[in-house]
């Protein structure tokens, strides 16, 4: 933010990046040779405030768009908001290049359509050998990847997490994925859906 | 142990070991320059001073684990008081080999820990009760063997001797006024009248301490600074997983300077979406003059390192 911004109290939009998603596609082979951590073939976006109106004639075309693009491998999604007013599209596929492919093609479509200060994060969810969850948030104002690992064995309310191996996940995928560098913005999404 | 070579991870960190050589070097010439200095311009004067500060230092080194921790108001735990907290440390010194140190604890919210002692089987591990409540145990108990490195890497004695002298120059310095007189013969009331060359000298001893007393200071920070480092890297080779250590390191970190801080947020991304609007400008961080005067490293260095450590590891791990 520049001086003058900053003195007459301007924001620039933030560019939103969907580009670096595709790293995702990559880093997912090492994610399972090296950290035997398996996608469970869910993945989702999440953005906010769209009114019910616009939001049906988005989904319509989103699940025309995807019909046409699902040839060899099928994509299905669902829609939903959560109880914190947030808009979801999850999809599931066994295939995860086409996941990855779809949540690209549907940001893509949303930004176009003029939704790209709503968009929030993508997320992809994985389990390790031991069956618990694992979960890679996109944040697309940064465009940027971190771990979030929820304690899954304590089933209490505190939403603890596992920061250690988040950290851990982070610093072995510094090479396949463009890293959020800034602890700060590691946050978590509890109560998940995907 | 196995006799093939051992991971880069495991080795010494020669660059930490090279860097703390040469910060002792310059700290001893510094010492000598200015014992040179004193020499040169009083023959006598500084012996009694020496014995003075060696007593001192004695003191200091004999009773320094009960003043540490009776300034921190930490009170020694039996087995019985703190059963867990026990169990942890002694499975940490054992696999550390050393014997179990005295624990002690501190009844204040900041999550903390510090070691003291003479030697390692002289030694107090001494716990905030804030530490054994905010963080989790992988993480505790990386801390905890932080501070049991300081104690095999015998650190209360290395910055003993370190602040040694410099506690002599700052003697001479509070004491320049008392000893002045008596040293060069031209101070005070009576400077100016016949002696010379007397005035000058305490101009010169006296800059000559200033000059000591900085330069030395920021050595033995600096000293203090790797000696950190090198307990960081003892920590993780001990619990076997640097990333506790970090991430125990950036959970205090984000405790104790809350927004400023390094911390990974609890927060829900959407919840926190609204107030992010608010903190566009990041909280202003330490610059580079803070950093050579502090006794620890930062915590982003601190976790950068660790982080290295953890690749390191991995990497070994794969090429078999």
């Amino acid at each position: 933010m520049g001086f003058f911004d900053a003195l007459f109290g301007r924001r620039k939009p933030v560019p939103v990046g969907p580009e670096r998603l595709f790293a995702m596609s990559t880093a997912q082979v090492a994610l399972e040779s090296d950290q035997r951590l398996e996608p469970t073939g869910d993945a989702g976006i999440c953005f906010r405030g769209i009114a019910s109106g616009p939001f049906g004639l988005l989904q319509a075309d989103l699940e025309q768009l995807l019909k046409m693009a699902g040839k060899d491998e099928q994509v299905t999604m669902k829609s939903f908001e959560d109880e914190l007013n947030y808009r979801w599209f999850v999809f599931t596929s066994p295939d995860f290049q086409s996941l990855v492919a779809t949540i690209h093609i549907v940001s893509q479509t949303l930004i176009e359509k003029g939704y790209d200060t709503q968009l929030l994060f993508a997320i992809f969810a994985f389990k390790n050998a031991d069956g618990k969850p694992i979960y890679w948030i996109y944040n697309y104002k940064r465009g940027t990847f971190y771990p979030f690992v929820p304690q899954s064995d304590s089933h209490d309310k505190t939403r603890q997490r596992n920061n250690p191996e988040e950290m851990r996940l982070a610093t072995v995928m510094e090479k396949e994925l463009p890293l959020e560098k800034d602890l700060q913005f590691w946050y978590p999404v509890w109560d998940l859906q995907v | 142990m196995l006799t093939r070579n051992r991971p880069s991870w495991y080795k010494p960190d020669n660059g930490l070991a090279a860097r703390m050589v040469l910060t002792m070097f310059l700290l001893g010439a510094i010492y000598v320059g200015f014992v040179f200095v004193l020499q040169y311009f009083f023959n006598v004067g500084f012996i009694p001073l020496l014995l003075i500060a060696v007593a001192i230092a004695a003191i200091q080194f004999f009773f320094s684990d009960k003043i540490a921790l009776a300034s921190m108001g930490a009170k020694e735990v039996s087995e019985e008081e703190a059963p867990d907290l026990h169990a942890m440390i002694a499975r940490l010194a054992a696999q550390a080999n050393l014997p179990k140190p005295r624990i002690a604890i501190i009844d204040t919210n900041l999550p903390n820990a510090f070691a003291t002692g003479r030697s390692k089987n002289d030694a107090v591990v001494a716990v905030t009760t804030g530490a054994m409540r905010e963080l989790p145990a992988p993480e505790l108990e990386a801390v905890l063997a932080h501070e049991l490195t300081h104690i095999i890497n015998r650190d209360m004695l290395v910055m003993t001797v370190a602040t040694f002298f410099s506690m002599v120059i700052s003697l001479i310095v509070q004491n320049m006024f008392w000893f002045g007189g008596g040293f060069g013969g031209g101070y005070g009331r009576r400077s100016g009248n016949n002696n010379d060359g007397g005035g000058g000298a305490i101009i010169i001893v006296i800059l000559a301490s200033v000059i000591a007393y900085v330069a030395s200071f920021i050595l033995i920070r600096t000293l203090s600074r790797y000696r950190e480092l090198a307990a960081d890297r003892g920590a993780a080779l001990i619990t076997g997983a640097p990333q506790n250590l970090a991430s125990a390191l950036v959970h205090i970190d984000g405790i104790i300077h809350g927004q400023g801080g390094v911390s990974i947020p609890k927060k829900d991304f959407r919840q926190a979406e609204a107030v992010n609007a608010l903190f566009i400008v990041p909280a202003l961080k330490g610059d580079e003059v803070a950093s050579l005067f502090s006794t620890h490293p930062s915590t982003e260095e601190r976790v950068a390192r660790l982080n290295e450590m953890q690749r390191q590891m991995e990497q070994a791990h794969y090429n078999g």
